[in-house]
């Protein structure tokens, strides 16, 4: 099964989001 | 962790660009301050300009979170003033996961969003009778009285 391709940059996630029709989920999570 | 189920991995993959950040990670504690974050899981619709659109937080078993991302970016699009972007999502959600906590939300929005499209009260109020005979208990049926 093929994992969701998460980034890890808001400046990044934006940029993606500028370039395409799709909003950016942010998901802030706690490892522990 | 409902991310591997596949309704909720495609709706995250079709309708968003994903991005997760650690709240222990020195790096992130300037974004995490610019979105007043508190507590997790903290989820939040944002426009390309980082303007956020929509947030919920706590967690959702994968037969609620995919219902509840689709009447996220069902919300983004309304504010965006894509109203018929957020209809089609909004009959999304309510076709594929009807008994989902959201389903009464979304069934007053669809109202709201199909109004706005056409500016016929019909739609509203035909949405909302349906809303009516659904979820009688539900919030948003005492929300529609006016």
């Amino acid at each position: 099964m093929s994992e969701i391709a998460w980034l890890g940059s808001l400046e990044e996630a934006l940029s993606a989001a500028r370039s395409g029709e799709r909003l950016v989920l942010l998901d802030v999570f706690n490892p522990t | 962790m409902s991310y591997p189920e596949t309704p909720v991995r495609e709706a995250i993959e079709r309708l968003t660009v994903p991005l997760q950040l650690d709240n222990t990670v020195d790096a992130n504690q300037a974004v995490l301050d610019r979105f007043k974050h508190v507590w997790t899981p903290d989820l939040r619709i944002l426009d390309a300009d980082g303007t956020e659109l929509y947030r919920w937080s706590g967690y959702l078993p994968p037969f609620e979170f995919a219902p509840q991302l689709i009447v996220a970016v069902a919300h983004a699009r309304l504010r965006r003033k894509e109203y018929a972007a957020a209809k089609a999502l909004y009959e999304e959600a309510l076709l594929r996961f009807p008994t989902a906590l959201v389903a009464a939300e979304a069934q007053y929005y669809a109202g709201v969003s199909a109004y706005r499209a056409s500016h016929s009260a019909n739609d509203l109020l035909h949405a909302w009778h349906e809303l009516e005979k659904s979820h009688p208990e539900s919030e948003w049926t005492v929300k529609q009285n006016f």
